[in-house]
């Protein structure tokens, strides 16, 4: 039997990326809110996308969110990740859309529109990754 | 090939190429023998909020659509009940309908109706990808499609051929960018 334990693919940890994957390490994720207008932003950035300012603020998300699309690969692309899998985009309460997968209990028919909530993931290797389970009313 | 997909909702994968000799519509008359001619152009970009996919998941780009369909339509001074032969970006084929409802030739929300009652095949309301389309012809990432319009209005394609064929719609709408063009003869 392979006991091998598959390394999760690692997070892009881009220039203003890392305050976000550690809120996520500590089951509390933040996205930068914008001091001046108050928008969210995702993905993390120097600047707010609405207005401009350079005043922003880590802010944890309250973790509610709706399916706005979904798809089902069935083809197996990376070790860690195997088929069948699902991708959904789902619209953060704050506002953003953030591109994650479906855990748990899936809609009959179509998935847009249910209502999700944040979920943190612990993947063999000890990586924590954030996806997103069906409200508890929302599950068949 | 991802779900609610099929693999005929998918284009082709090929390599292959495209040429078309583009000139001013006085000179195209003195060096060509049948020249067709672009009589409306009309292009809009929608890329706010791009990196997160959006609009394309909330909307389909039919503001951008919309735009850009107005835009040629003035400049060609025709509307889509002017139009013979539709010739849309079909990479999937969910883009044919939204093409519909975009670029006006049905309400938004109305192209299941239109495929039903009115048809995209010869001798319907619309003939639309005649050529094939990237679905069924050759994935060359519209260009072929150019070259089916021209085709269409200079004539002489048999089975395919839409009769007395005045006026083809080329539309796209492709990573935010929503493009509009109406060929005449």
């Amino acid at each position: 039997m392979d006991t091998t334990i598959v390394a999760t693919p690692p997070a892009v940890r881009g220039l203003y990326d890392t305050p976000m994957w550690d809120s996520i390490a500590d089951r509390k994720m933040a996205l930068q809110r914008c001091d001046a207008c108050s928008t969210w932003l995702y993905p993390p950035a120097p600047g707010c996308t609405a207005c401009g300012s350079e005043a922003l603020t880590w802010t944890p998300i309250s973790g509610r969110a709706s399916i706005l699309s979904w798809v089902v690969f069935h083809r197996q692309y990376l070790p860690a990740y195997a088929a069948p899998y699902n991708t959904i985009a789902v619209r953060l309460a704050e506002g953003p859309v953030m591109i994650s997968n479906l855990e748990g209990d899936k809609p009959g028919g179509s998935w847009i529109g249910h209502d999700v909530e944040l979920t943190y993931v612990d993947m063999p290797d000890g990586a924590i990754l954030p996806r997103f389970a069906l409200q508890q009313d929302q599950r068949p | 090939m991802c779900e609610p997909l099929h693999l005929f909702d998918y284009c082709l994968i090929n390599d292959g190429g495209v040429a078309l000799i583009l000139a001013e519509a006085e000179r195209a008359k003195a060096i060509c023998a049948n020249p067709v001619y672009i009589e409306g152009i009309g292009r809009s970009d929608l890329n706010r909020g791009a990196t997160s996919l959006e609009p394309r998941l909330t909307e389909f780009y039919l503001p951008a659509q919309q735009q850009a369909a107005a835009r040629s339509y003035d400049m060609a001074g025709v509307g889509p009940e002017d139009i013979d032969v539709l010739q849309v970006y079909d990479s999937f084929s969910v883009h044919v309908p939204l093409a519909l409802e975009g670029y006006g030739y049905c309400r938004v929300g109305d192209a299941g109706r239109f495929l039903r009652e009115d048809g995209l095949g010869p001798g319907q309301r619309l003939p639309t990808n005649t050529g094939g389309g990237h679905l069924s012809e050759t994935y060359m990432q519209g260009w072929a499609h150019q070259i089916e319009c021209v085709r269409q209005l200079r004539g002489g394609l048999g089975d395919r051929q839409v009769p007395d064929c005045r006026r083809v719609h080329y539309t796209s709408d492709v990573a935010g960018k929503a493009v509009s063009l109406i060929y005449g003869r």
